[in-house]
């Protein structure tokens, strides 16, 4: 369904460039309770509303036409009435940008329907296909066309989709590439099947991390990945995509923009040649400043690496010194407890002779022997249990 | 490892000795003193050096307590064999520090330097320091007993140091179990049971998030479908209105055309109108501002008119007027003249005032008309009130005193005849006759006056009585002479005196008209003089008061006063209170002045009023009406037609105006107007059944607009359980997480709990038994009894007897040396599985009964199968095979 150029789009802001801004999986009034306490998580809760208007600004300051948010704005059917006045608002009172929203499978109708009449600056999408075409400076015309994906359509959408070859063609959707396979009831999305399609960009949105690739044919798809990490599962750099868009040759660039007000981590520390918490510490700290850690990222942190059994490894302490170094962190405590059993082989005391039972016990698996075995030489050398 | 033999050079007692050692028991009986202990520590240090460096003390520093007595080298040699091989020390010993110490050692075959070992060369054949070494191998002199140390025990260990972890095997189950305790799924107070439960909470509310979710969806849906039916509703009812709009504006157009007619209507109506008020006038039409001025021209003579007829006297007043007219027909007082009538009343009031103390009381008057009354005939003059009663008082004196007297009469009389034998009989009758006389007197007056009198009569008595005493005492002595006669002249004056003094009194009394009583004269008489008193002080104050007021100066104001009055009311009855008459004149003067002006107003008044009806009148004449007696209604009457006249040509004025603004406004549409209004009334059918349908169709929206309400309520409420949900699943996880810890936590703890328990058993089984079987033998062997002995996990011994275990220190020393050899050899039996070791005893059976020799000969006997023994003794008993 081709629809009129839409009022809202300005023609390129400076020179024949045009920038549009490609955002998705903003994921507003999300719980974040997995990962965070009350208070922190409705600390974040704000902070990702925040995110979204500092997008809309940096969008404003750099001179960017249009905003695609490419589905899931919101993370649940029921939107709390500050993040929709918030957005609304947003919208509202950027006139000269617009834009373009395709609900995501997180998204109800309810953001849309709340404003009665749409902004002349919103353009929505529906379960059909959609197109708002623009006419460039050039004479040229960019089309946005977008479909929401759902069980009904999803397999045939592409074929009712229909661009032409001498326009810029942006095409949005939101749904999982059938190469990640379906998950969280999104639809997936065959990449063959618009191939060849005249599709300059495929504005994707659903995987929360940023991915580019080659479209057959021309252009490229983008999943722009969430605007800020939300989870251990949404680790590395978040943020959106701008597009400079050439308005006489209709050639284009696009450059991932990491936004984020905080980062998340998720690190690996071998700790094999650690034999005390100090020292694992220490093996922490240069992990996390090697990857760039500070005091507002999320981090977590797997202990990895096999320790001897006397080691003095105290989890807890561990836990304590992260939480206070980070805004919110975990410890997960995958390493293993080595046991040199020749050491054990010929002592002659209560000690050696529980290492070489436990060694030897085919009642107990491989894989816990060193923790059985470092819980009882702790507790006959009369420290803590600490395994 | 076997000794071979040993060359003393120079150590302790011995010098220049050399001793040579078979495989097996070899015995050495030397008396005491010979130096057998000096030999066994010889062996100790070629081994293992020095002990007890550091102390000060000869005896316990080994390297001074050694040092040669006789001097020359300090040292030897020791040949002996071991792993295989026989080698040679060669030790020679600095005498104050080990820095000068020589150690070499030989391969004792080969006589080459061998660098098997070194100078530990003791720990490193045995595997044990030197302490450790004294505790097994070496038995020193009264020093079986023995103690394990940690090189004992890593020795029968085998291998490790740290073998002390036995005794830490209770308090790390205690540790285990405690910590299982607390983790225990089994009960409740235990972590995971708690956790466990907490997770059943959890899970319930999490296992409802599916059902939730797909209530969100359905009423999502819901929702959706409600919003598409508003929508729809809203769709259809913005078309109605667009047909309501146009059919309005078709009817609005028709009322226009409406509008218009009315318009030209009004027109014609308001000049008919006009006219009509115009006809009213037969000659020109007065300007509203010039009817507005003869209007108020007409009320103020109308106001003149009531304000003459207010103005005019009443008949009442008339008369009034009259008279006063004739009683200031000289003129009206003047304003001095008033005052000065005033100011003489006042005086007068004011002078009246001053005296007004003097005046008598209502009472004071009642008392001195009733004391009047009381003393009609003749009023008595005080001071003879005041004679009479010291006439009383002098005849009450003299009647107390005469019966005195007339006693001392008849006293004298009787002494004249019998002078002495009565003399004091007649006294004695005088005091009774005067002391009689008192009381009488003094009963008969009671109170007041009569009392001093009856003193008096007393007094006198008395007095007389001394009298006549004295006289009569005089007399006896030749000094008194009497005179009866004389006496008797004076008692008859005094009788005389009181009967005329009484007849006065009672005439007295008769001429105030008051009962004479002789009894109550005294009081009675005060009474009179009180009366005689008050009547002439009332009447004293009457006759001041009545010449106050008859003062020259008030006398001076009431003449002003009456002329002032003769004056103007010449006529007023004398009667009649001056201050009345006076008010009345200034009543009348004010009244009379203020009718004199009321009455000349009222006259100017009404000469005004006549002139402005005059002029209206003329006003009226030229407007062409006729003149009416009511001039005001009149002119009201043309004041209303002109206005009407006005108010009719501006009605017009903007009848034509308002229709030419239309015409201007719609200037093509008027007949089309007019044309509309043609049209029939079934648009308004169908505006009708327009409205009610976008009425029913906003009934329907509301409906939509409520139900959408409701929906979204209930997704808010579904959707903050399922935030609840989603909140306990993350819950849930971070629990399970936990919970998986601990339970994995509880798992490897179990597990080392058995592996220890097992461990235990096992370790014990392994190191601690064979010791103990050990011990056993030998014990049997040495000590040939049956007492019972129990292994720590430490290798300590202790007595186990009756079922209690008791401290080896309660056996005698026979018994705790056998121990302590038995020990020794139990532990020296597990230390050295491999190669054996010498063993030296220093006389060990020393405390032994001669009867436990057979034992330890067979003691003896036993090792020395296994060992090379090294046995000293200094007595042929404890030889066991009698030679060395």
């Amino acid at each position: 369904m081709q629809l009129a150029a839409p009022a809202g789009i300005n023609a390129g802001g400076k020179g024949n460039v045009m920038k549009i801004l490609h955002c998705a999986d903003i994921h507003l009034d999300s719980s974040l309770r997995t990962n965070l306490d009350r208070d922190k998580a409705a600390l974040r809760k704000n902070e990702l509303l925040s995110a979204f208007s500092d997008m809309v600004k940096y969008a404003v300051s750099e001179d960017i036409s249009a905003v695609i948010i490419a589905g899931d704005l919101f993370d649940n059917k029921n939107i709390s009435a500050n993040a929709l006045n918030t957005v609304k608002d947003i919208i509202e009172t950027n006139g000269d940008i617009t834009f373009y929203f395709l609900s995501g499978n997180h998204d109800s109708d309810a953001f849309v329907r709340s404003f009665g009449d749409l902004p002349e600056n919103l353009f929505i999408f529906s379960n059909e296909w959609t197109s708002y075409r623009t006419e460039l400076s050039s004479g040229k015309y960019l089309n946005v066309t977008g479909i929401e994906l759902d069980k009904t359509n999803s397999d045939t959408a592409s074929s009712g989709l229909f661009l032409k070859t001498d326009e810029f063609n942006i095409v949005v959707m939101h749904g999982q590439l059938e190469e990640y396979g379906a998950r969280d009831k999104a639809e997936v999305i065959d990449l063959r099947q618009y191939c060849a399609k005249n599709i300059d960009y495929l504005a994707l949105g659903h995987i929360h991390e940023y991915r580019k690739g080659e479209l057959g044919g021309r252009g490229v798809w983008c999943y722009p990945g969430c605007l800020e990490g939300r989870g251990y599962d949404e680790c590395g750099e978040h943020g959106f995509v701008v597009l400079d868009i050439d308005e006489g040759t209709l050639e284009f660039e696009t450059e991932f923009v990491s936004f984020a007000k905080r980062h998340i981590y998720e690190l690996n520390v071998d700790i094999s040649k650690c034999a005390t918490t100090p020292e694992i510490l220490r093996e922490i700290d240069k992990a996390t400043g090697e990857a760039g850690c500070f005091g507002e990222d999320m981090v977590k942190v797997v202990l990895t690496g096999s320790v001897d059994v006397d080691c003095e490894k105290n989890t807890a302490q561990i836990e304590q010194y992260l939480s206070a170094a980070y805004f919110a962190s975990k410890v997960y405590d995958k390493s293993e407890i080595y046991v040199d059993y020749d050491d054990y082989a010929k002592e002659a005391s209560l000690k050696g002779e529980f290492v070489r039972l436990i060694h030897d016990s085919n009642a107990i698996l491989p894989e816990d022997k060193g923790l059985v075995i470092r819980c009882g030489v702790k507790a006959l050398a009369g420290e803590e249990i600490e395994l | 490892m076997k000794i071979i033999s040993a060359h003393i050079e120079n150590f302790g007692k011995l010098s220049g000795e050399d001793f040579s050692f078979e495989k097996g028991l070899n015995i050495f009986v030397r008396e005491n003193g010979w130096g057998k202990s000096t030999l066994g520590a010889f062996i100790r240090v070629m081994l293992y050096g020095f002990d007890s460096e550091g102390k000060r003390s000869a005896l316990e520093n080994e390297r001074k307590r050694f040092a040669p007595w006789q001097g020359g080298i300090y040292g030897g040699s020791l040949v002996f064999e071991a792993r295989g091989k026989r080698y040679r020390i060669e030790r020679t010993f600095d005498e104050k520090k080990g820095a000068g110490d020589v150690f070499n050692l030989y391969d004792d075959e080969t006589n080459l330097e061998s660098a098997d070992f070194t100078t530990r060369i003791g720990t490193e054949i045995f595997g044990l320091d030197a302490a450790s070494f004294e505790r097994t191998v070496f038995a020193g002199q009264l020093s079986c007993e023995t103690e394990v140390t940690s090189g004992i025990s890593a020795k029968i260990g085998n291998v490790s140091d740290d073998a002390m972890d036995m005794a830490n095997y209770e308090d790390a189950m205690a540790a285990l179990k405690k910590e299982m305790d607390r983790l225990t799924p089994d009960r409740k107070t235990g972590e995971i049971n708690r956790l466990s439960r907490e997770e059943a909470l959890l899970d319930a509310s999490v296992r409802g998030k599916d059902v939730l979710e797909r209530t969100i969806d359905d009423v999502s849906r819901e929702l959706t479908s409600v919003y598409d039916k508003r929508d729809e509703l809203r769709a259809h009812q913005r078309e109605l209105h667009e047909k309501i709009k146009k059919l309005g504006e078709i009817s609005e157009a028709r009322a226009e055309g409406q509008r218009y007619l009315v318009l030209k209507e009004n027109i014609q109506k308001s000049e008919e109108k006009l006219r009509e008020e115009e006809a009213y006038f037969p000659k020109e039409i007065p300007d509203e501002n010039q009817i507005d001025i003869y209007t108020k021209r007409s009320n103020y003579i109308s106001a003149m008119r009531k304000d003459a007829e207010n103005g005019a006297l009443s008949d009442e007043e008339k008369d009034q007027y009259e008279r006063l007219s004739k009683i200031f027909s000289d003129g009206l007082p003047s304003d001095m003249e008033r005052q000065q009538a005033e100011d003489n009343l006042s005086r007068i009031e004011e002078l009246k005032a001053g005296s007004e103390y003097m005046k008598l009381s209502r009472a004071e008057e009642e008392k001195l008309e009733s004391l009047e009354n009381t003393f009609s005939s003749d009023m008595p003059a005080v001071e003879e009130v005041i004679n009479l009663q010291s006439a009383w008082e002098e005849r009450t004196r003299r009647k107390a005193a005469l019966p005195a007297k007339e006693a001392a009469y008849l006293l004298l009389e009787k002494q004249e005849k019998n002078r002495s034998k009565k003399i004091a009989l007649g006294i004695l009758i005088s005091v009774l006759v005067s002391a009689l006389a008192a009381l009488g007197v003094y009963l008969g007056y009671s109170k007041d006056i009569t009392y001093a009198a009856v003193t008096a009569g007393a007094v006198f008595a008395v007095v007389m009585i001394l009298y006549w005493i004295i006289a009569l005492k005089k007399r006896n002595n030749g000094e008194l002479t009497s005179d009866p006669a004389g006496l008797l002249s004076e008692i008859e004056d005094d009788r005389e005196y009181i009967n005329k003094t009484r007849n006065k009194a009672m005439d007295f009394f008769a001429s105030v008209n008051i009962k004479f009583e002789e009894d109550t004269f005294g009081m009675d008489i005060v009474r009179i003089q009180d009366m005689v008193e008050k009547h002439d002080e009332l009447t004293r104050r009457e006759e001041d008061y009545e010449n106050a007021l008859k003062s020259p100066e008030i006398e001076k104001c009431r003449s002003e006063v009456n002329e002032f009055i003769k004056k103007y009311r010449p006529d007023v009855s004398e009667e009649t209170p001056v201050r009345q008459v006076v008010s009345e004149i200034n009543s009348d003067a004010d009244l009379y002045s203020n009718l004199c002006a009321r009455s000349l107003e009222a006259k100017k008044v009404k000469d005004g009023f006549l002139r402005e009806k005059n002029a209206i009148l003329n006003f009226i004449e030229d407007l062409g009406f006729r003149p009416e007696a009511d001039v005001s209604a009149k002119i009201n009457e043309i004041r209303d037609h002109v206005i009407a006249v006005n108010n009719a040509k501006k009605a017009f004025e903007d009848a034509e105006k308002e229709a030419g603004n239309f015409e201007k406004e719609h200037p093509d549409i008027v007949e089309n107007l007019v044309k509309a209004s043609d049209d029939t009334d079934d648009d308004i059918e169908d505006m009708d059944e327009l409205n009610k349908s976008f009425e029913e169709i906003g009934i329907l929206i509301d409906e939509c607009e409520s139900n959408i309400r409701s929906y979204r309520q209930q997704l808010r409420a579904e959707n903050e359980k399922l935030e609840k949900a989603q909140n306990d699943e993350a819950s849930l996880a971070v629990l399970r997480e936990k919970k998986e810890l601990l339970q994995k936590r509880y798992k490897v703890i179990n597990l080392a709990r058995e592996g220890l328990k097992e461990a235990h058993e096992k370790f014990s089984a392994r190191y601690m038994d064979p010791v103990k079987r050990s011990f056993d033998e030998y014990y049997s062997l040495l000590a040939g009894d049956e007492k019972a002995y129990e292994l720590d996990a430490n290798l300590g011994l202790s007595l186990k007897e009756k079922g209690h275990s008791r401290d080896l220190g309660f056996l005698s020393p026979g018994h705790r040396d056998a121990v302590g050899l038995c020990r020794r050899l139990s532990m020296v039996d597990a230390m050295y599985e491999g190669e054996k070791p010498f063993i030296i005893l220093d006389d060990p059976f020393v405390n032994m009964d001669d009867d436990k020799l057979s034992g330890a000969k067979d003691f003896l006997d036993k090792i020395s199968d296994i060992y090379q023994i090294i046995y000293f003794t200094c007595s042929s008993k404890r030889s066991m095979s009698g030679s060395d």
